[in-house]
């Protein structure tokens, strides 16, 4: 990664600049993509927005990298997560419509500190996220629940699959298959799954 | 309507658990680099994965902490680890969260998933249209210092100064010194064209530099010929009529081989064995020198006839290579 770094900042040749930035984007877009989601927008969040910050914080480091590699960085990807936290922030405290989930555009944020903002936001996705996980997928469930009534034998196939090695064994010996028809069911219970998902859980 | 296996992965990302449990570290990297993790966590928990977890991440991680930061799930981790990873979704929330704060250079060379590569080509090319006119002129000069043959842009247009704006730099740019700005800037772009001796268009994104080549196909020898169709494509689409044009694609070709020799298509190759793809990339080293002499000849006061024939026979070379992959990291005869 520092190497990486050391090419944007210190390039062979004064024009490769802009291919060491694009190594840069090339690296880390899924980190500042997946960072910025993990603080500040819940787990149905919408790509296009975090794209759209995602965009920002690029072209701040573009502009910013002469400050930057002058410090002698070390840590590009915190640098790069600052700006990015600072981008969505400022977005916040524009507040501008949709630019952050609906109960934390309530907030009068002009009085509170970009770490607590921060703090305060990843508590609450933290617990909403949490929630959201224990109540699981509610379509999948539906097609599950039909597919155990239709078809026990690919329920039990495709749920065996993330249990242990004696689920599957139990599986194996229940319905007297090997293990490529145990595949076969599996794939079986996936089409089933995915039609059901389609055509409407409900 | 039917489905494709790139939108099952992003619907059900769950039902595409691989069936052989030792695929289940590499596909579990590439998801906790991916977007779709808390939708597959979700689905875990609803097939039957426990929330909240039965054990902590440290405690399933133990003393493979490090060890998992710096060289992935594939080595540190037991299969029965893997397996507490998946029948306790939240943990591998958490276990992201360690990775984009302190995962080492590993978790930056993992095969991104197809929504990932997209969401990238879209980012990358929306901040380079954004910046780019900024680069230009720096480029153009470095350009300009060169001695040569005079160089129309290819196919007779030139440089594209426009820039592309977010509606708030529009807005903010709008007046006097950003008109004078840009007088300025295109009357500077028109003298450099008329008077640089080796004006060419960034002709980027052509060749190894094509964008699309980023993202790997189904398997590493789909990729490798989709890298030989994209050249032979890149090489036809504008016809060579004189040494100029020759010369331009010459060029574009030479700079695009840096994307393969400095790894920034490793993640599309991955899978290609590493005695293969340090042939190719040696290789590719070659066919970049070769360009390099015939760059140089029709630089020179009187070039050689053959050279566009020898061009093709370059091209030919490496595509032949490249749709015959078997022919990487084999003894080359004396």
């Amino acid at each position: 990664m520092e190497e990486q770094v050391e090419h944007f900042c210190h390039p062979e040749q004064a024009d490769q600049h802009l291919r060491g930035f694009e190594r840069l984007i090339d690296t880390y877009h899924h980190f500042l993509i997946n960072r910025l989601r993990k603080r500040f927008f819940s787990s149905n969040f919408d790509l296009d927005r975090l794209e759209e910050f995602a965009q920002r914080t690029w072209v701040k480091v573009w502009e910013h990298r002469t400050s930057f590699c002058a410090r002698n960085p070390r840590n590009f990807r915190s640098w790069l997560f600052t700006i990015g936290t600072r981008e969505v922030l400022q977005d916040f405290r524009k507040k501008r419509p949709g630019a952050m989930p609906d109960d934390f555009d309530q907030q009068d944020s002009a009085s509170i500190p970009p770490d607590q903002i921060v703090m305060e936001q990843e508590q609450r996705l933290s617990l909403h996220d949490s929630i959201e996980l224990s109540l699981g997928d509610e379509d999948l469930r539906k097609c599950l629940d039909r597919l155990k009534i239709e078809s026990p034998k690919c329920f039990d196939a495709l749920v065996s699959k993330i249990l242990d090695d004696s689920a599957e064994d139990e599986i194996l010996t229940k319905y007297r298959i090997d293990r490529p028809a145990l595949s076969r069911l599996r794939w079986k219970a996936a089409q089933k799954i995915k039609d059901c998902i389609v055509g409407g859980a409900s | 309507m039917t489905f494709d296996d790139e939108q099952l992965a992003n619907l059900l990302p769950a039902l595409c658990l691989p069936d052989d449990r030792s695929e289940w570290p590499a596909w579990l990297e590439q998801q906790l680099m991916g977007f779709n993790l808390p939708k597959l966590c979700k689905q875990l928990v609803t097939i039957g994965g426990k929330h909240p977890p039965q054990l902590t991440l440290s405690e399933l991680l133990g003393n493979q902490r490090d060890p998992v930061l710096q060289q992935g799930l594939r080595g540190p981790l037991s299969a029965q680890q893997i397996q507490r990873l998946i029948q306790n979704p939240g943990l591998l929330l958490e276990l992201q969260d360690l990775i984009l704060e302190k995962g080492g250079d590993y978790w930056t060379r993992v095969r991104p998933t197809s929504e990932v590569s997209k969401s990238l080509e879209a980012v990358r090319g929306r901040v380079l249209s954004q910046i780019r006119p900024s680069t230009e002129p720096s480029s153009a000069v470095d350009q300009a210092l060169k001695p040569g043959l005079f160089l129309a842009t290819e196919g007779g247009s030139p440089p594209d100064l426009r820039r592309v704006e977010s509606p708030e730099n529009k807005t903010k740019r709008e007046g006097s010194w950003y008109w004078m700005g840009a007088i300025l800037a295109t009357a500077a772009a028109i003298l450099l064209i008329v008077m640089n001796p080796f004006q060419q268009p960034q002709d980027q994104g052509e060749f190894f530099a094509a964008a699309e080549l980023r993202s790997p196909a189904e398997t590493v020898d789909a990729t490798l010929a989709r890298i030989a169709d994209r050249i032979e494509k890149d090489w036809k689409k504008k016809p060579v009529i004189d040494n100029a044009s020759l010369l331009n694609r010459l060029i574009t070709f030479r700079d695009s081989c840096d994307y393969l020799i400095d790894g920034r298509l490793d993640a599309s190759l991955q899978g290609l064995p590493d005695a293969k793809l340090t042939d190719l990339k040696e290789r590719c080293k070659k066919w970049k020198g070769q360009a390099e002499t015939m760059i140089a000849d029709l630089q020179s006061e009187s070039p050689p006839e053959n050279l566009k024939e020898k061009a093709d026979e370059l091209m030919g070379r490496l595509k032949k290579i490249l749709r015959n992959p078997d022919e990487l990291g084999k003894p080359k005869p004396v």
